[in-house]
């Protein structure tokens, strides 16, 4: 088993940058910090790399370096936290898997995830996809949604919910049919 | 609690009584776009306040006291609606409040899988933003991964790696720039990246336009830059998570630099040159606050207005070069290099008026401002960055501010640099000689050319030479000094440097000067004085010859900045 090398960095990290960023936001980030925390994982490591045990998962060991750095955030004083609430984070960390133990983690195959999520996305009727591009492409956020739709901000939550269930569906159904799990 | 959190306070209390005008209203939301708690803070206190406006309205009665225990316990942490999916959605959209938090938490400790259900729910929306936000796409998150690798670790192959990869994945784009590695080497050019060859620099200025998109002042990003990292020099190191975004850009908010030099330009135009160690805050594009370091700020003529302060000093309107040494909040010493400028005492109020090179120093608790001696080697290497000029080799020195050419004492055998006009745009013509980069000129009587007027703004500088005494005349000076903006002119030749003093440079005492044949490069090619100008036209290599009829050589070098 051969861990990456300087050489090869760059692929490692377009293997699991998806995931890993996904799983710092499952720790409480704030949304605004999420990629800045995972590339400072991604950082770390790469000056580790020699540390980095090439009988482990690449994934896992990111993963533990990320759950440092958030569970860092504790320690800021309020202005600099990077992370939504202390609490939160806590317990958000406290579910999360070991890093040694290596467990299959929510934010595994992010990647593949991805792929499958893209095309759900395409697969949704327009009205939906409408919906879900205001709120994630535009970055628009539910009450501008309300006001452009002439709807009511509750309602756009709820169909945005719903979009958002359906799409959760549709991957978790596409990657059983690619034959990996969800 | 620091200036940011009690302005907040200030204006949170003037909002709940009705008594916020339309300009504090937006700088209440700027303080609330740069931190979510506050957000949490105002919609707690707004949904109390409302409360209590509703009760207050309400006739007298049980029924009241219904809708009031009611309505309390919605904020109080006690609402029987507020149920986990409910809390689940308001996280995912961005809507929780501090209180909202505290409840999914308790959920969370109640039944184990919320949690779970929490962070999958966080995991699944991660997930639509990389797969549909521009800003969050896998391409985009790698070359900003690849910028910021190359500004921590500037030896690194990590992006020419990545720029072959973006090579493979946009085969669209041109070929790669066929660009030479500056012969001299000087300070990092945080803006230009300046060392990155071939596809590494196609690459990195890729990524600068993504992160210009991201961060642009007043662009769509999600934190609005006021201010950019424009030069650095030596070992440049920030206090963990209190650097610039990007190690570039600077949104409102403290930061501690821990060695080096940086220079900051805020979107108005001004720019403040700060020395580690320093712990400064960065307000808006137009004020800053230092508490601890050594700081030189350049307004620059067109720049309105911009405000400096301290814990002891408040520079209400700067002068066009000011200096400052905050230190902590015991005291700060103040000087005009250039203009003038009010300055006040933040415990008392009381403000006088600077007149340039009048340095003061302002104590806590003391009711006045202290003269004190004029000390310009402590704001050196700050003056030096801010000037725009490093030395390479050679006896060089850097004039500080008060210092004139024709009456600064330097030392016989060493070029001294004048800051002549630090910004000027020319309103006519400029005679300058003729100098082809890459090969040494002598003085060429009669040549020259004329620089014309074409809105850019420039600055002017002299280098001023005292040859050694006559014993040692045969020995040639050599000096090379490099500045950080392209060279578009120098002036050399006597009659050159006399018509061009009033127009872009400094007013020399006639007594200092010989004559105009001693003032200006000597000889012939062979055995007189040489000047060359490097191909990437930043670096002036000079070999001086002595001489008894040769007091002072003179070359003015102008150069463009922008």
């Amino acid at each position: 088993m051969t861990g990456p090398t300087a050489e090869t960095y760059i692929d490692s990290v377009r293997e699991h940058h998806a995931g890993l960023r996904a799983f710092v936001r499952s720790l409480g980030v704030q949304p605004m910090w999420v990629d800045d925390i995972a590339q400072e994982a991604f950082i770390i490591a790469y000056e580790r790399l020699e540390e980095f045990d090439v009988e482990r998962d690449f994934g896992a060991w990111l993963r533990g370096i990320a759950r440092n750095l958030v569970i860092n955030e504790r320690r800021k004083d309020a202005r600099r936290k990077r992370i939504l609430a202390d609490n939160l984070t806590d317990i958000l960390v406290r579910t999360s898997s070991v890093p040694e133990e290596e467990e299959e983690e929510l934010g595994d195959r992010g990647t593949a995830k991805l792929a499958a999520l893209r095309q759900c996305m395409s697969e949704l009727p327009e009205k939906s996809r409408a919906l879900i591009q205001a709120r994630y492409e535009k970055e628009e956020s539910a009450p501008d949604i309300a006001d452009r739709l002439e709807m009511k901000p509750p309602a756009v939550r709820k169909a945005l919910e719903r979009v958002r269930e359906a799409l959760r569906k549709c991957m978790d159904e596409k990657m059983r049919t690619a034959g990996v799990t969800p | 609690m620091d200036h940011f959190e009690q302005r907040f306070r200030a204006l949170l209390s003037q909002l709940l009584d009705g008594e916020l005008t339309a300009e504090e209203s937006a700088e209440l939301a700027h303080l609330c776009a740069a931190n979510p708690e506050r957000v949490a803070t105002m919609r707690r206190e707004l949904e109390l306040a409302e409360l209590l406006r509703v009760v207050s309205s309400e006739d007298e009665g049980s029924q009241a006291g219904i809708s009031f225990h009611h309505r309390m316990s919605v904020v109080l942490g006690d609402d029987p609606e507020a149920t986990f999916g409910d809390l689940l959605h308001e996280l995912i959209e961005g809507e929780i409040s501090g209180h909202g938090i505290d409840q999914l938490v308790h959920h969370c400790w109640r039944d184990p899988s919320a949690g779970r259900q929490v962070r999958q729910a966080l995991i699944d929306d991660d997930l639509f933003q990389q797969a549909l936000s521009p800003g969050r796409c896998g391409e985009a998150f790698v070359e900003s991964l690849a910028t910021r690798m190359w500004a921590e670790q500037e030896e690194d192959h990590f992006v020419e790696e990545v720029a072959s990869k973006i090579v493979r994945l946009h085969p669209e784009l041109p070929p790669p720039p066929v660009t030479e590695r500056p012969r001299v080497v000087r300070r990092r050019q945080v803006a230009t990246m300046g060392y990155l060859g071939g596809w590494a620099a196609a690459a990195a200025a890729v990524v600068g336009l993504i992160a210009s998109f991201l961060y642009e002042p007043g662009g769509t990003g999600s934190m609005t830059s006021v201010a950019e990292l424009t030069k650095a020099a030596g070992e440049v190191q920030w206090a963990a998570g209190s650097g610039p975004l990007e190690t570039q850009y600077f949104v409102p908010g403290r930061y501690n630099l821990e060695s080096g030099v940086v220079t900051v330009t805020f979107a108005s135009g001004a720019e403040m040159t700060i020395e580690g160690p320093a712990d400064f805050e960065v307000w808006n594009e137009r004020e800053a606050f230092v508490h601890t370091g050594v700081t030189v700020l350049a307004k620059n003529s067109a720049v309105d207005s911009f405000r400096l302060r301290s814990p002891t000093l408040d520079f209400g309107e700067t002068g066009e070069t000011i200096g400052l040494i905050a230190d902590g909040a015991t005291s700060t010493e103040a000087v005009v290099f250039d203009g003038g400028a009010e300055i006040c005492l933040t415990d008392t109020g009381q403000c006088r008026n600077l007149f340039p090179l009048e340095p003061v120093r302002a104590d806590a608790n003391r009711e006045k401002l202290f003269d004190v001696p004029y000390n310009p080697t402590v704001f050196a290497r700050a003056w030096e960055v801010n000037a725009g000029v490093e030395r390479n080799s050679g006896p060089v020195r850097l004039a500080m501010p008060g210092h004139h050419p024709g009456t600064a004492e330097e030392a016989p055998g060493e070029v001294q640099i004048f800051v002549e006009r630090s910004r000027f745009v020319a309103d006519r013509d400029i005679k300058v000689d003729t100098l082809d980069p890459g090969h040494f000129a002598a003085i060429s009587p009669g040549g020259g050319r004329q620089l014309a007027p074409d809105g850019r703004e420039l600055r002017s500088y002299l280098l001023q030479m005292r040859p050694e005494d006559e014993a040692v005349a045969g020995d040639a000076l050599e000096a090379s000094v490099t500045f950080d903006h392209e060279i578009v002119g120098i002036i050399f030749s006597p009659e050159k440097l006399a018509e061009t003093d009033s127009l872009v440079g400094s007013e020399i005492p006639e007594s200092e000067l010989v004559a105009d044949a001693g003032r200006g490069l000597d000889g012939d090619a062979d055995n007189g004085d040489q000047i060359l100008l490097s191909d990437d036209r930043r670096t002036v290599n000079l070999k001086l010859r002595g001489g008894a009829q040769d007091r002072v050589d003179h070359v003015r070098v102008l150069v463009a900045l922008n």
